[in-house]
């Protein structure tokens, strides 16, 4: 199917034509990030409470508004990611691996202006690459099935390896708590209740925000706490702040340009494959930073590549998730689900026709896309210098109420009170891995990866059987799977040599 | 301080991922596949790390690791029992009461704010509560298990 | 003074006696009793999903229709609408609490699925707002174009449907025992799983909504071949499970299906209530639903409304509830994912590897059992006899295990 071209210019001048279009962007932009910032509330809850409002519009102008808010979803939740390290929405926790260590630093405004860069630019080669698949959408969508999963997921486990920092057995271990912790709740697969102890509110599972603040957020403050201090450890004069520093971190993203092409576009691929998760990119992309990476052993304690990666595939999985939501009417991510209802509600039918009737109005939604994520990068600039000093507040002003502000995020994430318990559980267990100098990453990958391997695996057991492993697409996963261990064991090898050990 | 720790942990896992097992086998084969799987590798792993930490332990003439372990200034212990009062007390009498009883309990105690500026702080984290959560966004935050006895 | 006192007393006898004149001043209290009070609508979903936009729209309008009333929606999400319903029921009947959750509810109930704490009988019923046909779609490069074709399938023919629990899970069960198909049922698709896999071609069709799937086969992506309930509407030329079933189980089976379909966005409060509350909160929602303001902003929500209302959706509930001791005997066995051992006479469909492995129908499903040399005892014409000389025809009752590799116990063949 060929680009038309002149859609393609058309519909972009059209909505730079637009006052209307173009207010409702610049406004849906701060609603997004709002949503993104506060932890527990997430894009999703945003298009829930925004429909009544986009209600009365023409279909275009509602849909440009939807869109436009959940673009810039994730720009927003990677500040508390790096100010406190409690994370705005699911997807931005591995952003605080290294975001969080880079505040403490005295480089918060770095971190944000490298986030907002990544951010921007990946939205921008979500968008991209949503319009350079059209034509070959139905076969990159569909290869991907429960066999594909299953060895995605554990590739993904792979890169606990990568994560471990110093100690591989401590990280295996943290790895297979978390995939452990994956495995409470209703197994869909057999009907038995795992691991709930008779508690209801378990069927679901553990709630992936509650073990991250759990072992993330509440940590960190614990130890800020008894620092005493800031959250930068470096006092303000030293650390060089102002808008160049956020300057300084945008040009980051283009220093590591080709990082960021390839975490954009792994994350738009992922977007684009509706099952896999949005929590998966983010953590596939700072595994594969770290694997990539010539110095590994930077990461954790404030790599900008660490920002970087992450919060690129972020933004572009939402271009790749719009893909299967416009294109065969089946949303690719949870935020999709309600936007296609909201599409419909405006009288937009998603599905193949729409490219063959409605293609101007594919662009103008890619366009508003790329125009969200490149406003959003605008707007947060004129504020992004006083955000970051929030890193120089005083420790002990900000420590009791980043506490309510996790347990809310906790509460309005899960929708039951005694979440709050497993985040008292999981807090003591996340401080106690952190004094010990354990890595926590490789549990947020188990948790987040486990429940779709399982499943993945029961499905494709089902289906093929044990066969599955020899289609052609297991095949090259497979293969991959087989190299990224090696490369990590190469790596620990010449790292050892050049210790001389 | 950090051998121990490492032992500590080491331990707890062990127990945690015993535990598993010990669970997972009465469930049906499908389920418990998986289970056993991650169960099994993390008990081995665990003990296999318990035993590398007692063994460091008993060697004396390690170098001082510097690093996350030893805290300074005040006392891990009492900061872990403000979270945990934060958690419960919130748990118990609702967002709207406890949390800022709560930040003002903490401020003036641990931090010796001037009473003023924890008040105003307790106060913004009131309003901020309310007006965003209940009102603009209609979300209900919960009331406290206290509330729900009392409306029984 | 004894003439001012006396007609004080007089005063007060006169003011008295017009006061217990009055229309009975109990039902005016009572019809003013929502004024200047909160009453929480429970939702047993997060926000943001079907019944949260539903319970949403009608909240308003019941505040609209309740004069003096605010009713506030609240989430209690978890374990499958379970926690909300729990919740529901173990309110204070005082009429200030009332919630919606999933019909599905009735099938939990009737497998008396563990966690469940309330009796669906109980509820204080206020009416239903919707009613959603399901559909079995196939996939358009499936292979499967209608009925005819599932029904005569040779090889069992993959389906998928949402985890086990799950309502879903439990039609598409019972739907294929009803209707004695050749499938075999892959759990765990949630959401729009299904349909993705639909399109990838792992799985041939599944049995969902007709107001989600429809999108779907607009696309042109599958077919509806077969349809519960929905007579009166647009899918009526699709052949119904009713006129298909073919014994009194396959017919039990369908009328409690289409029962669930009727009963579609339920809104109920704990046993008990008083009647004259009921009554008041009954008539505020049958104005609400009936509102034109409301339709308008159903029609454009794309939120269909079919309401029914109290008595008469109390009467459904209760006929959905009151199986017969033969049809929960039923459901039970079909729905059984306990390790328990499961019996069936059946025609061996197959035999592998010597024996190793067998195949036959296990109500409505193709099962592949494996034959263990040592644990499985073999009977071939009242002879205690080796699993190799199993052959495809013979007709064998089967204890086997169900789940894994359904191990068989018992192989106890007649010819």
């Amino acid at each position: 199917m060929p680009i038309e071209t002149h859609a393609f210019f058309t519909s972009l001048g059209a909505l730079l034509g637009s006052p209307m279009l173009l207010a409702l962007i610049v406004l849906a932009i701060p609603i997004g990030m709002f949503f993104g910032a506060v932890p527990g509330l997430g894009g999703k809850l945003g298009i829930a409470l925004l429909i009544p409002f986009v209600f009365g519009m023409e279909p275009l102008h509602g849909a440009v508004f939807l869109l436009a808010m959940h673009a810039v979803v994730h720009t927003g939740g990677s500040i508390p990611s790096i100010l406190f390290g409690i994370p705005g929405t699911g997807p931005d926790a591995a952003t605080i691996v290294d975001g969080y260590p880079m505040a403490q630093k005295g480089q918060a405004g770095r971190a944000l202006g490298a986030s907002l860069g990544a951010s921007g630019v990946g939205g921008v080669i979500g968008a991209i690459v949503l319009a350079l698949l059209l034509p070959v959408l139905r076969p990159v969508v569909l290869s991907f099935g429960p066999a594909e999963f299953f060895l995605l997921a554990i590739l993904g486990v792979t890169f606990i390896a990568a994560l471990s920092g110093d100690s591989l057995v401590k990280g295996l271990i943290v790895g297979c708590l978390g995939l452990t912790v994956a495995m409470v709740g209703m197994d869909p697969m057999t009907g038995v209740a795992r691991f709930t102890f008779g508690q209801l509110f378990l069927w679901d599972g553990v709630d992936v925000i509650t073990a991250v603040l759990a072992l993330f957020a509440i940590p960190e403050m614990i130890a800020l706490g008894v620092r005493g201090g800031s959250v930068s450890a470096v006092p303000r004069d030293l650390a060089n702040y102002g808008l160049r520093e956020v300057i300084e971190g945008m040009l980051d993203v283009g220093r590591h340009w080709w990082l960021t092409l390839r975490t954009s576009v792994i994350g738009a691929l992922v977007g684009v494959v509706p099952g896999l998760g949005g929590d998966a990119a983010s953590w596939l992309c700072y595994g594969h930073a770290v694997q990539s990476s010539k110095t590994p052993e930077r990461f954790g304690k404030g790599a900008v590549e660490g920002v970087i990666a992450p919060e690129a595939a972020n933004n572009s999985k939402e271009g790749g998730a719009l893909l299967p939501t416009l294109f065969f009417g089946i949303p690719g991510s949870s935020g999709m689900v309600l936007l296609l209802g909201a599409l419909i509600t405006l009288g937009i039918q998603p599905g193949p026709q729409l490219i063959l009737y409605h293609l101007d109005l594919v662009w103008t939604l890619i366009w508003a896309l790329v125009l969200a994520n490149v406003i959003a990068v605008v707007m947060f600039l004129a504020i992004a210098r006083w955000v970051g000093l929030l890193t120089f507040v005083r420790g002990g002003l900000l420590v009791p109420l980043i506490f309510v502000f996790a347990i809310t995020g906790s509460y309005l994430s899960s929708g039951n009170w005694k979440s709050l318990i497993v985040l008292l559980l999981f807090g003591f267990l996340g401080y106690g891995l952190k004094r010990s100098d354990w890595p926590r990453p490789p549990f947020v990958i188990g948790l987040v990866l486990g429940g779709i391997a399982e499943v993945s695996l029961h499905k494709a057991l089902a289906i093929w059987g044990p066969a599955f492993l020899l289609r052609p697409p297991s095949l090259i996963l497979l293969a991959m799977i087989g190299a990224s261990i090696l490369f990590y064991v190469w790596r620990r090898r010449s790292l050892r040599t050049d210790d001389g050990g | 301080m950090a051998v121990s720790g490492n032992s500590l942990l080491s331990a707890i896992m062990l127990a945690i991922f015993s535990a598993v097992l010990i669970v997972a086998v009465g469930y049906p084969p499908e389920a418990r596949l998986m289970p056993m799987i991650i169960g099994l590798a993390g008990a081995c792993l665990s003990l296999a790390q318990l035993w590398q930490s007692l063994a460091a332990g008993r060697r004396p003439n390690r170098p001082a690791r510097v690093g996350a372990g030893a805290p300074a200034g005040r006392c891990e212990a009492r900061l872990l029992a403000w979270f945990a009062g934060f958690l419960l007390g919130i748990v118990a009498f609702g967002f709207l009461i406890a949390a800022p009883v709560m930040i003002l309990g903490f401020l003036v105690i641990e931090q010796r704010e001037r009473a003023m500026l924890a008040g105003a702080l307790a106060f913004g984290c009131l309003a901020v509560l309310y007006l965003v959560f209940e009102l603009l966004l209609e979300l209900s935050l919960h009331r406290g298990l206290v509330a729900q006895l009392l409306a029984s | 003074m004894k003439r001012l006192g006396r007609l004080w007393a007089v005063v007060l006898l006169v003011i008295t006696a017009a006061a217990a004149s009055l229309p009975s001043s109990k039902t005016l209290a009572d019809a003013e009793f929502f004024d200047g009070k909160t009453i929480t609508y429970i939702v047993a979903t997060k926000p943001g999903g079907g019944y949260d936009t539903y319970a949403r729209l009608i909240a308003k309008f019941l505040e609209k229709h309740l004069p003096g009333a605010r009713v506030i929606v609240k989430n209690v999400p978890g374990a499958g609408h379970i926690i909300g319903t729990n919740q529901l029921y173990q309110a204070k009947p005082d009429g200030l609490t009332i919630g919606s959750f999933n019909t599905g509810l009735i099938y939990a109930q009737l497998l008396k699925r563990e966690g469940i704490r309330f009796d669906l009988r109980q509820m204080s019923w206020i009416g239903k707002a919707g009613s959603d046909p399901r559909v079995l779609v196939a996939g358009a490069e499936s292979g499967i174009a209608n009925f005819q074709d599932l029904r005569g399938a040779e090889e069992p023919v993959l389906l998928s449907s949402s985890g086990i629990g799950t309502a879903s899970h439990n039609e598409m069960t019972l739907l294929a025992h009803a209707l004695d198909l050749n499938v075999k049922i892959i759990p765990g698709y949630g959401g729009n799983e299904g349909e993705m896999g639909i399109m990838r071609g792992e799985i041939v069709g599944m049995l969902g909504s007709y107001s989600s799937l429809r999108p779907f086969v607009e696309n042109g992506f599958g077919t509806m071949i077969l349809r519960v309930g929905g007579d009166a509407d647009t899918i009526a030329s699709i052949p119904a499970a009713r006129d298909l079933v073919h014994d009194s189980d396959g017919r039990a089976i369908a009328a409690l299906i289409e029962s669930q379909i009727e009963l579609g966005r339920l809104t109920a409060g704990p046993p008990d209530i008083p009647p004259d509350r009921l009554e008041l909160l009954r008539g505020a929602y049958e104005k609400a639903l009936a509102d034109p303001d409301l339709r308008r902003q159903a029609t454009r929500l794309g939120i269909p409304i079919v309401p029914l209302y109290g008595e008469a959706v109390a009467a459904k509930v209760e006929t959905a509830l009151n199986q017969s001791p033969a049809t929960l005997e039923l459901l039970a066995s079909v729905m059984n994912a306990d390790a328990a051992t499961r019996s069936v006479k059946a025609d061996l469909l197959g035999v592998a590897a010597k024996g190793k492995r067998i195949s036959f129908r296990a109500r409505g499903e193709t099962v592949d059992s494996k034959v263990s040399g040592s644990r499985t005892r073999v009977i071939i014409a009242g002879q205690v006899d080796d699993r190799a000389n199993l052959k495809e025809g013979m007709t064998c009752t089967i204890e086997f295990l169900p789940g894994g590799d359904n191990e068989a116990r018992l192989i106890d063949c007649g010819d």
